[in-house]
């Protein structure tokens, strides 16, 4: 994948959707169980992590 | 173990503002062992692997770990993917593989880790290439289409024998605990004609950490099979969407499927895990077994040309190959958008679909992916359904933070 040498994207670039409301994420993901909403959530709260890649996935380019 | 050193390692600082690349797909053997009827390397547009040698040679794996070696130290970057890939890359041969892991490794600067996977169709994957996998830390990503009826319609061997019992056999294989960690995902196409449950039921049997749910290649000017672009019509969204509501509907996760863990993700303004979605940038690199340097392998469905950049490891650097039009040189976001996407509501997740989907010819890409109703109804299903249980968490997550009255006297 390319990637361009530009400061990192803030989460908030794109337009979410729909919206996590004012409740703070990481309560939300607290109370979210063990579902995939949960899931997505967490990986939410992982983008902001230091060292994480945002990479699409290569494999994906074959069958 | 890898060979590499770790990230805290020295870095080093980017010299330039230029398009770099994280992931390359190195085609270590141009054949396969199977003749699925729908692979894009030998049944689409571009021909070109007939006239390339089988294996990628040694001295073409030093060239390719030498320009990459350039290229990340050129740039700063810390941590690269290398996808092995064919035809079928087992059948380079695990001395092969085990060269070409270590030469590449090898060349990188310290502190410059290469994260190292395999796009496989299970067939040669037994105990000793799962070894291999383990001593250089090798994802393994196998390509199944579902249950046997589902994968042995289109993935077969040259004398038409189905593959299943191959392929489940080596799944059994890679999901015994003691190679879960190599465990990487299924990868399946979508095919209208099997059912979508039993599909995924089937994928589910293998026990994979990840679904790679691939719709079929085509675009404006070759449809996918089912998809007239004219019909309103969205068989792919029904047919993920039932899918989608079985996986959706099983607490705890028992799988995740990128496709759709990218919609919820966009949806809530996260990140795309896939290139089918959310505007990505320009993909993949792919270098073949003679060292050419191609754009992402999905634009194989286009037209034979448009893959063709004329750059190789041998003449050029990765840089000079990252400005051609299938790689970074192409335009990206917006600006790559057709004016019906732009304007479209979901745009922020959808992105205008994979970027080999959107093409016609003559035309190129500024169009609207081929299966622009499916996304959108797909997108518009998810959204219903995510914004629902999201709606449900608040309420309890906001009484259960509500602090009980104090009895009264
Ligand atoms: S749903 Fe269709 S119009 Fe909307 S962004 Fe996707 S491809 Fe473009």
């Amino acid at each position: 994948m390319a990637d361009h040498d530009q400061p990192p994207i803030p989460r908030t670039v794109g337009t979410a959707l729909v919206q996590l409301g004012d409740v703070p994420l990481a309560d939300l993901l607290a109370g979210a169980g063990d579902g995939v909403l949960a899931h997505v959530l967490g990986s939410l709260v992982a983008e902001g992590e230091p060292g994480r890649p945002g990479d699409v996935s290569a494999f994906e380019s074959s069958f | 173990m890898p060979a590499d050193a770790p990230p805290s390692a020295t870095r080093h600082r980017p010299a330039v503002a230029a398009p770099r690349i994280r992931q390359v797909v190195l085609k270590v053997h141009s054949r396969c062992n199977l003749a699925c009827d729908y692979c894009y390397v030998y049944q689409h547009a571009d021909q070109d692997w007939r006239a390339r040698p089988r294996v990628m040679g040694p001295g073409t794996v030093r060239r390719v770990a030498d320009r990459l070696a350039a290229h990340v130290a050129r740039h700063g970057t810390d941590r690269l993917r290398v996808v092995l890939h064919g035809g079928e890359p087992l059948l380079a041969g695990l001395t092969v593989l085990d060269r070409t892991v270590r030469t590449l490794r090898a060349a990188m600067p310290s502190g410059v880790m290469v994260d190292v996977a395999m796009q496989t169709n299970g067939l040669l994957l037994d105990e000793a290439a799962l070894d291999l996998c383990h001593t250089h830390g090798i994802d393994v990503g196998v390509s199944v289409d579902g249950d046997r009826a589902a994968n042995d319609r289109h993935r077969r061997h040259a004398d038409g024998r189905g593959s299943f019992d191959e392929v489940a056999a080596a799944l059994r294989l890679l999901s015994r605990p003691e190679h879960q960690a190599r465990y990487a995902g299924l990868l399946c196409t979508v095919d209208l004609a099997n059912d979508p449950i039993a599909v995924y039921e089937g994928l589910r049997e293998f026990d994979p950490p990840r679904l790679d749910l691939l719709l079929p290649h085509g675009n404006w000017t070759a449809p996918p099979p089912g998809r007239h672009p004219d019909d309103p019509a969205t068989p792919y969204a029904d047919w993920l969407i039932a899918v989608f509501d079985r996986w959706y509907a099983e607490t705890p996760r028992r799988t995740g499927i990128r496709l759709f863990e990218s919609v919820i993700a966009l949806l809530l303004g996260g990140r795309s895990g896939t290139q089918a979605l959310g505007a990505a940038e320009p993909d993949v690199m792919t270098i073949e077994t003679d060292g050419t340097i191609e754009g992402t392998d999905t634009l194989k469905t286009t037209t034979a040309s448009a893959m063709r950049t004329g750059f190789d490891v041998f003449r050029h650097s990765i840089d000079e190959a990252l400005r051609h039009p299938s790689l970074a040189g192409r335009p990206t976001g917006t600006a790559a958008l057709a004016p019906a996407c732009r304007a479209c509501p979901v745009v922020d997740v959808c992105g205008g679909g994979l970027y080999a989907h959107r093409f016609r010819d003559g035309a190129g890409f500024v169009h609207p992916s081929v299966y622009c109703r499916d996304l959108l109804r797909l997108i518009g299903h998810v959204r219903t359904v995510v914004t629902a249980d999201l709606a449900a968490l608040r309420r309890r997550v906001t009484a259960a933070s509500v602090p009980t009255p104090a009895a009264q006297p």
